[in-house]
């Protein structure tokens, strides 16, 4: 489940969204894009304010009218005049009001698809960073549903103006006219003001519940029908539709206390309406009696007409606030993307990448996600041109941040990556990805046909050399039993298509494209072993020579490398054939025993076993993380409402919310705790709870080191004074360190005598 | 009185809330009938809710009638009586419009109530039988629809019809009761005994009267509401196509978003970019399309017709004496209030169609045809340890006729013996998972039969199946639910001790304590996410405890640390205790173990036997242990020893 957008529950649920720029500036860039259609805004301005005056007169017309037919001696001639003259002025300022709707029109929809386009290019080219640190369904509703709120915003200011300009008008009119009608008007105030006042308070709150309930409903089925054959399997679907029943009826419930709230609001207007006209009888009734009637029979005509002419009018312009402040707050997180530069851009002098430029060389580089932790540690490498590299290390070691930084998806923070001898830095992003390519851990795949999906590698491939290469790494088969072949549309990301098969496609696909450099990220670990030698066969065949970088997370694959890295928290550490890097007995080789030793057919001992848990749980282990799929579910609650712009994004299975965005996450929340969704806030604070009880542990543990006592390691890393301290210890009194501690330090100090050396 | 029987009929109402029949596998009705299923259903309550539509519309419009009267009054030389006071009889017409409007705000608001209770349950009950329906479908139906499409089925199309019912279908119904009730008072006036000769026409020696207010509205009355209904239906498809083309660009942005990796490792920015312009231009034209079609509103035209030739007929009456000029103001008065229609009807009519095409959808969907269908009578007392037969089994995905040729599975035979243990292994799109489905009965063969114990599947509920044949799937879904409440969803009377004992059988436990609230805690919502082996040792715990006499297991699980992988074996080994096993795996160690090694390619069985055999006779399976260190040994073993024999 991809969460529907951060904008949707807080714009959605109704809760005031925060802004950080005055609206100054936000109408500012809002006329700035509508100065793009200036000829054609200024047309409408001046038709609307011509329909406005139009609309003003006609009921003076009527009232000039009764005032002719109650004279002593009425003329037809004069009313058939006065009538005609109504006719012409709601004829006019029916084809006023036209002509302006349908230039607007025009002009609204321009607006909208001219931010649409700004906004794409913009994020086209955000930092990876960025599309890391948001949910894609968010970056989505930028596109979408915000600049369609803003659209509905220009229109609802257009709407105001035109409104407030008929109501102020009609009330001078009526002042000048007749004083006491337009002051008797006035009894409908309080009255719109009640209303206003129930609808922005408890209505708010009736509303806002009602979203969230029907959030809850929807959320619920979107689960189920993900896990649709697990319910299936267990027979659950009676348990289940009866808690989908039990959510149903909560909707229902807070459903109906929103309609009632909005069924009151008709009659309730209608009856102000109705005792402003009774008001009205009764001081045109008065007045009317005098000696010197100041309210004439047509003077009360006039105030019928126009209760409804005000009525309605201040009605909606309560209701459009609502409106504004939401498209207000949507032009706020539009222009966060337009006003943002992108880190990662074209150096202005940059190159294409010359083709004799080949190899990889990593100088001295340095890399962090967030701030002060630093995932890469002035690494140094040089990959030769034709050859093929291993990269192997823990999880969490930095093989995927190298395989992205060669890229370039991030620039390091310190030091180069070189192609040849050029500085990626000074070469256009356009011919270093024409270059090299990147099959990733996780296959993506467009909603598209398979052949498109191949094709995307190389656009102007030929169907037969699609075939070609799906043949030759032993896709073909699987493609030609799908229901239409290779024109089977893969939907929601693939999930009628198996994890190998997807991860198939996507191998061919940077096959077919026929880079100078490939990078495969574990791209075969959902094949089994057959498939995988035939994907291996056909890189032999067709990348022999290719500067290739291996992430790798098999044995076979390890064997077949030139030159194995052993990347460590950071740090290459290791470097060399399977062979020596085994001889050496050093990282690699526990790396070997812990992971690849048992992928052969040998059985497990308890002994492996509890070797590979102690080496893993070193390195932090895989450590239940927060969850992402959850996480999405509980943000996409304001669904219900604003479903259709894909809700269901993301897919099976969940996404894991990637590091940026956590850290992100729990920076909004450290600031501005409303800002979460409840369920999530909980979450964040348990996290930062977490986080503080682990910074107080290490402090801890430190203080016993500073004492002298080997007290446990925590599952945090070591620091390099701590391991110092330990050597010397484990010098003095092996025993009096914990067994896997005194395994590590052991090979240290090994490795220290050998460095000597 | 009236509230009385409200009540009786509302407690009714409540006592019936989980009665349906609006949906479900019963339906299989046309749109029209499926919209208004729920008022049918409440026939009483819906009849009751228009009769108090017509009496507060009448509420709301006699006003208009009192004001002309009290205007009469005032006109009236001797409503003003020498003391300057205003009449009694002209206060109590006000009083009469003050009570009237308490009294319409008082029905009308009951109005609403019932109309609320009436659609509101219809679109709960719609919900939820439209989610059962979808539960019950096979996976066929699942495989070919999207569940994205299925979602905004079951949440915004059936709030559009209910939107359709009301406000919409409710203010028209209100709206044509005020036109009718206009109509009458119209006509009402016209047969004043003043204007009854007001205006004749001679024809020919007959002498005709007109009936001007009567000819006005008879004739403006349909054309208004043709030109409504005209607009209604042109901005119908518009609004389709525009709601079309928001979906289309959504989808386009979301593909590249989520799939941004991707697009920049091809360097594919400026083909996307170009895409989306043409998409977001299309949007850009619908969208202004839409706009246009508000201006130039026929309707309002008409009504300006009626009401300056009503008005001009009117006065022509006044000043020759034939009405009063009070008469004249109820006209106006009434006429202004439909004026006021302008803007809702063409809405209304809208929503109406719109929740129609809406309906088409959702009973399209009701009416898919199942292909999974449950047997007559079911075979009793099966022996689910007997032996499992294919026998000439051939399946394809899809409905059975659709023209695919292509089979996952053709002409599939094997016995695998009650019991056993069997690896399945094979590459992408061999046919491993088709299998373990077809065991699960989540389909049916599309030719041949699969037997267990000598009994045709097909004759066996899918329930009874599903109780009996136990699954881990490849990619293991948890709900959002507690660990706990995810092990027992195997069988949903676990005591507390069936499920720690599981998870400890499935090597759970030990992480499932560590846990920050142990059993308790929640998976996904504000809780964890278990790493891979995590997840499938919960999944296993789920098929203990559901005690399965058959077990299938799809086991690809991407290379994991030794620790892991021993659990995991560990886990396995208990699970397949005494029930046949069949598992898809990419684990050696496991091919060895197995009984029955059967191998699958392009739907076909390639071979099939033991680890020894296999090794021996098949070049295939050779393959897989060809690449590992050390498998020259194994592999000269084997050669020698087939050589030898």
């Amino acid at each position: 489940m991809a969460m529907h957008g951060r904008r949707g529950p807080t714009a959605m649920a109704g809760q005031r969204p925060k802004r950080s720029r005055p609206i100054r500036v936000l109408l500012g860039r809002m006329v700035h894009y509508l100065g793009r259609f200036k000829r054609i805004v200024a047309i409408g301005a001046v038709l609307s304010l011509g329909a406005t005056i139009v609309a003003l007169f006609d009921p003076l017309v009527l009232k000039f009218a009764i005032d002719e037919i109650l004279v002593i001696n009425p003329l037809i001639a004069t009313v058939f005049f006065l009538t005609t003259l109504y006719v012409i002025f709601k004829v006019t300022s029916w084809i006023l009001s036209s002509i302006n709707i349908w230039i607007l029109a025009g002009a609204q929809a321009g607006f909208v698809q001219n931010i649409q386009e700004d906004l794409y290019i913009k994020l086209l080219g955000a930092d990876l960073s960025y599309h890391k640190g948001e949910q894609s369904g968010n970056v989505t509703s930028r596109v979408t549903s915000d600049t369609v709120e803003l659209g509905t915003g220009v229109q609802v200011i257009i709407d105001f103006s035109s409104q407030v300009l008929m109501l102020v008008s009609t009330f001078l009119l009526l002042l000048w006219i007749g004083p006491s009608i337009a002051l008797t008007i006035l009894v409908i105030l309080p009255g719109v003001a009640f209303i206003a006042i129930l609808f922005g308070t408890v209505g708010q709150r009736i509303m806002l519940a009602s979203r969230r309930a029907s959030g809850a409903v929807s959320g619920q089925i979107a689960e189920n029908l993900s896990g649709i054959h697990v319910a299936k399997a267990f027979n659950r679907e009676k348990e289940l539709a009866e808690d989908m029943m039990e959510l149903n009826q909560k909707s229902y419930h807070h459903g109906f206390r929103f309609m009632i709230l909005m069924s009151a609001m008709q009659p309730l207007v209608r009856t102000i309406g109705q005792l402003a006209l009774a008001t009205m009888l009764f001081v045109a009734g008065g007045l009317a009696v005098g000696t010197l009637p100041v309210l004439t029979i047509s003077d009360l005509f006039l105030g019928i007409i126009l209760i409804n002419r005000f009525l309605w009018p201040l009605l909606s312009l309560t209701m459009m606030s609502t409106q504004v402040q939401s498209s207000m707050a949507a032009m706020d997180r539009v222009m966060d993307v337009l006003e943002s530069k992108p880190a990662i851009a074209d150096a202005d002098d940059a190159m294409p990448l010359e083709d004799e430029s080949d190899g990889i060389h990593f100088q001295d580089v340095t890399f962090e996600y967030v701030e002060d932790t630093p995932v890469l540690n002035g690494v140094n490498f040089s990959i030769e041109p034709g050859e093929m590299v291993a990269i192997v290390g823990h999880t969490g070691a930095g093989k995927t941040t190298i395989a992205a930084l060669v890229n370039r998806f991030y620039d390091p923070k310190e030091g180069g990556i070189f192609i040849g001898r050029q500085d990626i830095r000074q070469v256009t992003q356009q011919s270093l990805h024409d270059s090299m390519s990147l099959i990733p851990q996780e296959p993506y795949l467009f909603d598209d046909s398979i052949f498109e999906n191949i094709r995307y590698g190389r656009p102007e491939a030929t169907d037969e050399e699609i075939y070609e290469i799906c043949k030759i790494i032993g896709a073909n088969e699987f493609i030609e039993v799908l229901a239409d072949g290779y024109d089977t549309k893969s939907i929601e990301s693939g999930k009628n298509l198996s994890a190998g098969q997807r991860q198939m496609i996507t191998i061919a696909r940077t096959m077919l494209a026929d880079p100078k450099i490939l990078i495969l990220d574990e791209a075969t670990s959902r094949l089994d072993a057959y498939s995988e030698s035939l994907v291996q066969d056909a890189q032999e065949r067709l990348f022999s020579n290719r500067t290739t970088i291996v992430i790798a997370h098999r044995l076979t694959t390890i064997a077949n490398a030139s030159r194995v890295f052993v990347f460590d928290h950071g740090n290459l550490v290791e470097n060399g054939t399977h062979e020596e890097l085994l001889a050496l007995n050093g990282v690699f080789k526990s790396l070997y025993d812990t992971y690849y030793a048992h992928q052969g057919i040998d059985e497990i001992t308890e002994e492996v076993a509890e070797v590979a848990k102690s080496e893993v749980e070193k390195h932090g282990g895989e450590p239940p993380a927060p969850s992402g799929s959850g996480m999405m579910m509980g943000m996409g609650g304001g669904m219900g409402a604003g479903m259709g712009h894909g809700g269901m994004g993301g897919g099976m299975g969940g996404m894991r919310p990637s590091p940026e965005m956590i850290e992100k996450m729990k920076e909004q929340y450290k600031s501005d705790p409303d800002s979460i969704p409840p369920p999530m806030r909980e979450m964040f604070e348990k996290m930062i709870e977490a986080e503080e009880m682990t910074d107080e542990k290490k402090e801890e543990v430190g203080k016993r080191e500073m004492s002298g006592h080997g007290g446990p390691i925590g599952s945090g890393r070591p620091t390099p004074e701590m391991i110092e301290k330990m050597k010397e210890q484990y010098k003095t009194d092996p025993d009096s360190l914990p067994p896997n501690a005194r395994e590590m330090i052991a090979r240290r100090i090994a490795e220290d005598e050998k460095s000597e050396d | 009185m009236i509230e009385f029987h409200l009540l009786l009929i509302l407690s009714n109402l409540e006592e019936h809330r989980l009665s349906r029949n609006n949906g479900g596998k019963t339906i299989s009705k046309s749109p029209a009938r499926y919209m208004l299923s729920g008022l049918a259903r409440n026939k009483g309550v819906t009849t009751f809710a228009l009769i108090l539509t017509v009496i507060s519309t009448l509420l709301i419009t006699i006003p208009s009638i009192i004001i002309g009267m009290a205007v009469d009054e005032l006109l009236q030389p001797d409503g003003v009586t020498p003391e300057l006071t205003i009449s009694p009889l002209f206060v109590t017409y006000v009083w009469i419009i003050i009570g009237l409007a308490v009294l319409y705000m008082g029905l009308y608001f009951l109005v609403g109530y019932v109309w609320a209770i009436v659609t509101l349950r219809w679109e709960r009950d719609a919900r939820q039988d439209f989610f059962e329906a979808l539960q019950d479908y096979s996976m066929t139906f699942h495989d070919e629809v999207d569940s994205k499409r299925l979602l905004s089925v079951a949440m915004q199309d059936i709030s559009w019809i209910r939107f359709s019912l009301n406000p919409a279908l409710r203010n028209l119904a209100g709206a044509f009761i005020s036109f009718g009730i206009t109509i009458i008072i119209l006509i009402q006036i016209d047969f004043m005994p003043s204007l009854q000769n007001f205006l004749v026409l001679n024809l020919g020696g007959f002498s005709v009267p007109i009936y001007g207010f009567t000819a006005i509205m008879v004739i403006g009355t349909p054309l208004y509401m043709a030109f409504s209904y005209r607009y209604a239906n042109a901005i119908e498809p518009v609004r389709r196509k525009r709601s079309e083309d928001m979906e289309q660009l959504t989808a386009t942005t979301q593909g590249v978003f989520s799939g941004i990796e991707v697009v920049r490792a091809f360097g594919k920015e400026d083909y996307e970019q170009v895409k989306f312009q043409d998409v977001s231009k299309t949007y850009e034209k619908s969208v202004a399309k839409e706009g246009r079609l508000a201006a130039f509103y026929i309707p309002a035209l008409v009504m300006i017709a009626m009401t300056s030739i009503a008005f001009l007929y009117a006065s022509y009456a006044v000043i020759n004496d034939a009405i009063e000029p009070g008469t004249l103001v109820t006209i106006m008065a009434l006429l202004m209030s439909l004026e006021g229609l302008n803007f809702m009807l063409p809405r209304m009519l809208l929503m109406i169609r719109g929740g129609y095409v809406n309906a088409q959808r959702i009973v399209d969907i009701l009416n898919w045809k199942e292909t999974l269908i449950e047997p007559e009578e079911e075979v009793p007392e099966i022996d689910w340890l007997g032996d499992i037969v294919f026998e000439n089994v051939s399946f394809k995905y899809g409905a059975n006729d659709n023209d695919n040729e292509h089979y996952a599975l053709k002409d599939f035979n094997i016995t695998i013996p009650g019991g056993s243990r069997v690896a399945l292994i094979g590459g992408p799109g061999g046919g491993k998972s088709s299998i373990l489905k077809l065991l699960l009965r989540l389909y049916d063969p599309t030719e041949g039969t699969i037997r267990v114990g000598n009994v045709d599947l097909r004759d066996v509920n899918t329930e009874t199946v599903r109780n009996v044949v136990g699954l881990v799937e490849q990619d293991i879904f948890l709900f959002r639910m507690s660990v706990r409440d995810n092990i027992a969803f195997g069988r949903h009377d676990a005591t507390h001790e069936e499920i720690v004992e599981a998870a400890t059988r499935a090597q759970a436990d030990e992480f499932i304590i560590e846990l920050p609230e142990g059993y308790d805690s929640m998976i996904g919502e504000r809780g964890m996410t278990l790493s891979g082996g995590q997840r499938q040792r919960l999944a296993i715990a789920r098929a203990i405890i559901q005690d399965p006499k058959i077990l299938l297991l799809d086991d690809s699980v991407s290379a994991v640390d030794a620790q892991t992988e021993f659990l995991m074996r560990k886990a396995l080994e208990e699970v397949m205790v005494n029930r046949t096993s069949i598992t898809v795996t990419q684990r050696l160690r496991t091919l060895i173990e197995s009984d029955l090694v059967i191998i699958v390619d392009k739907g076909q069985i390639i071979a099939a036997g033991c680890h020894e055999d296999l090794l021996r006779d098949s070049d295939h399976y050779r393959k897989i242990f060809e690449r590992l260190p050390g498998a020259q040994s194994i592999l000269a073993a084997a050669s020698a020893r087939g050589g030898g024999a």
